[in-house]
């Protein structure tokens, strides 16, 4: 007896550890990811790897070929060319256990909300106790426990694509594709899934984000491909994307009036905010020598912050539009 | 398999819940109770109801009397009706009074050489006296009292009058009671292949066309969707039929006096063996298989629900020609070529063999050639239609060409 309760404890440590390497191990791998449609090429080329647990960014303006890749990733299109896999094996809906919120949202209407969240669940192979169970927890944690039986129909647009946002996370998934899932949303409703966004990546999640609002992947993102009509126009570590341009926007705030002085020193102010403006600068000397001449006027800035370019910022020097 | 039978699950609890449903299914069981109990309220009219009240009146002229005990005769046949001799000078005024109110009439007896000449005037020809049921009536006493008169003796009058002794017998299978039947059901498997059909273009367009679509197809492989659906809109097709014939047959054993006759023979289930009815379900559920499949393509076809209507069309016409097809062909009696094709054509064959096997002695030869087809066309039908559904569910925008979507990798 005691043997037996050695050995199970034993191979549950074992299962654990092998979960933990497992996870650890995994990664998301595509590889010269092409598609056209009607001869024009939607996605060239595109590969990328994600090998920790987190969140990975897809950015670019619309019809840039976001959604066109994540649908190529998932099989929902076949690919023209190259490949993607999960953990070396291909992405199928029989082989893994994946999560996919479409941009478009759609949940079924008329029917009930709980109702429809096991279906989906059951749908990806779990039995209904567990559907049921995942579901209810799921509709807690963001906030629309109440709605369990209402009709979809009847619920606010921000509560709708909560129940898609479930829809997606219902069975569990290791691999989650979530497509512009901030558009739409109010700042409430903002919170509410940022903060489970948070939740996931503690629980060690695997996302993939499509998304054209450059702050909203700032705040996520650690990686990224940044796409424009299908073509890579930059890829790799947001941080190092950042560092590797250096400090090259200077914003400040001062009571007395300074133009005359920032415009004897070169520098150009790209925009004016409420209270503070905002130059480009070369480099740490500049913002250095800059804020030296102000002190020699006798003017002390309330605000004065060196920074890296914003995605933004970098996404239009890249594609050389505006967004 | 799971996956088909939760999709089933799904679509089966929304569909079996829909208002329209619900309110098809009370109207439908209620049509059947009316028509199980037409024969008692068609009985109750004509011996208690307004049958003994004198509503209307007819006015006689016979100038001559040139037919006796014709005033009798009248009021016993028609006995809403008020008889009265009238005046022949006021014929106009009668026919002027006919002509206002369409519950008056006139018989006018004229002496055509030496003959009566019968002359029934009445509002409209919907009257419910006409000349020949008039003259059938009076003949028989006219020929009577002219034979009388010239001195035949009675019992030679009597004979002379006389009928043959009859009845009808149908050898065959094809009764009053197996035809009314096979009509009936022609039409029950029109109106169930068209309405649930319909069910499942319709829950197909709209899981497209609000993109929940394309949250299915992540999770279940697009034909597994496709056959939960179909099964789902066809179980809830059949249970709703079974409804029907159930009710049907209820109200048939409390309702139908047994005496009833239809055009002169009594109704009878006797053509509904334990063998005709399987077949006649199996017809049924392959039948609505090859038109469900098509119509969940003709769903799964548009980007907005609205096109639902005109992409149906083709489907909608293949459906109609062969509803006539076999409707034409059931009615044209036993045998020929016409007959032969229409048994044997996988899209007629569901209308057709119903009355059939009910009305006439189908070869199992020919049960087995039919079933073998039409079993293959939903082989070959569901294989095609899978292809192009999988291949159509998420284009949206110009309505592709149905070999450009075969042809399309998927």
């Amino acid at each position: 007896m005691g043997i037996l309760v050695v050995d199970y404890i034993s191979s549950e440590i074992t299962r654990n550890v092998v979960c933990s390497y497992r996870r650890q191990s995994m990664s998301l791998r595509v590889e010269k990811l092409s598609k056209s449609f009607d001869g024009k090429k939607a996605v060239n080329q595109m590969s990328f790897e994600m090998t920790k647990p987190g969140v990975f960014g897809l950015i670019g303006t619309n019809g840039a070929g976001k959604t066109t890749t994540i649908r190529m990733i998932l099989g929902i299109i076949r690919m023209d060319e190259g490949s993607a896999s999960w953990d070396g094996r291909p992405i199928t809906r029989e082989t893994m256990n994946f999560g996919y919120m479409p941009e478009e949202r759609g949940i079924y209407m008329k029917s009930k909300i709980l109702e429809q969240l096991v279906y989906f669940g059951m749908l990806r192979g779990m039995n209904k106790i567990d559907a049921r169970q995942s579901a209810s927890s799921l509709m807690e944690r963001v906030g629309i426990a109440e709605y369990k039986e209402v009709e979809a129909e009847k619920l606010s647009k921000g509560n709708q694509q909560k129940v898609q946002l479930i829809a997606t996370l219902v069975h569990k998934p290791e691999l989650i594709f979530l497509d512009e899932p901030f558009s739409g949303l109010d700042p409430l409703n903002t919170e509410v899934l940022s903060r489970l966004l948070t939740e996931l990546v503690e629980e060690k999640k695997f996302i993939v984000m499509s998304s054209h609002q450059m702050s909203t992947v700032e705040e996520f993102c650690e990686d990224l491909v940044m796409l424009h009509h299908g073509e890579t126009i930059l890829q790799g570590n947001l941080k190092n994307i950042k560092a590797g341009y250096g400090h090259t926007n200077l914003l400040v705030n001062a009571v007395q009036d300074f133009s005359a002085i920032a415009a004897d020193a070169g520098l150009i102010p790209i925009a004016n905010h409420a209270d503070e403006v905002e130059y480009r600068i070369t480099g740490d000397d500049m913002a250095r020598d800059f804020l030296g001449k102000l002190v020699g006027n006798g003017i002390f800035p309330v605000k004065y912050e060196i920074r890296e370019p914003s995605l933004h910022e970098i996404f239009i020097e890249k594609a050389g539009v505006e967004i | 398999m799971k996956q088909i039978m939760t999709v089933f699950g799904f679509t089966f609890r929304t569909a079996i819940r829909k208002k329209s449903f619900i309110i098809s299914s009370v109207v439908m069981l209620a049509l059947v109770l009316i028509l199980c109990s037409l024969p008692q309220i068609m009985s109750f009219f004509s011996s208690k109801g307004i049958g003994n009240e004198k509503t209307k009146t007819c006015y006689f002229l016979d100038e001559k009397n040139m037919i006796p005990g014709a005033l009798d005769l009248l009021a016993g046949r028609y006995t809403d009706t008020t008889v009265k001799t009238g005046e022949p000078a006021k014929a106009g005024e009668y026919r002027t009074e006919i002509e206002k109110d369409s519950k008056v009439s006139m018989i006018v007896i004229s002496d055509i050489g030496g003959e009566p000449f019968i002359t029934v005037t009445t509002n409209s020809f919907m009257s419910s006296m006409d000349a020949k049921s008039v003259s059938d009536l009076l003949t028989p006493s006219y020929i009577s009292a002219t034979l009388q008169a010239q001195g035949v003796d009675p019992a030679t009058i009597t004979f002379a009058q006389s009928s043959l002794p009859y009845k009808a017998d149908v050898a065959g299978n094809m009764d009053v009671s197996g035809y009314a039947l096979g009509l009936m059901l022609i039409m029950l498997m029109y109106f169930a292949i068209y309405y649930y059909g319909y069910g499942v273009s319709m829950s197909v367009a709209t899981e497209k066309t609000t993109r929940v679509m394309e949250t299915l197809v992540v999770s279940a492989k697009p034909s597994n969707i496709l056959a939960g659906k179909c099964l789902a809109m066809g179980t809830l097709g059949l249970l709703q039929f079974s409804a029907f014939l159930g009710v049907g047959a209820l109200g048939y054993k409390l309702m139908i006096p047994d005496n009833f006759t239809l055009m002169g023979m009594p109704l009878s289930l006797s053509a509904f063996t334990l063998q005709s009815g399987l077949l006649v379900l199996l017809y049924f559920v392959l039948g609505y298989a090859l038109y469900a499949v098509m119509n969940a393509v003709c769903g799964a076809f548009v980007s907005k629900i609205e096109d639902l209507n005109s992409a149906m069309m083709p489907v909608v016409f293949i459906t109609l020609i062969s509803f006539y097809v076999g409707y034409f062909a059931a009615l044209s009696g036993t045998g020929g070529l016409f007959q032969k094709v229409a048994m044997y054509v996988p899209f007629c064959s569901p209308f057709v063999m119903p009355f059939k096997l009910l009305n006439s002695d189908v070869s199992a030869a020919d049960i087995a050639i039919s079933l073998s087809l039409l079993l293959a066309a939903v082989i070959v039908v569901a294989f095609f239609s899978a292809r192009i559904y999988t291949a159509s569910v998420l284009h949206y925008g110009k309505r592709m060409k149905l070999m450009d979507l075969y042809r399309t990798k998927i």
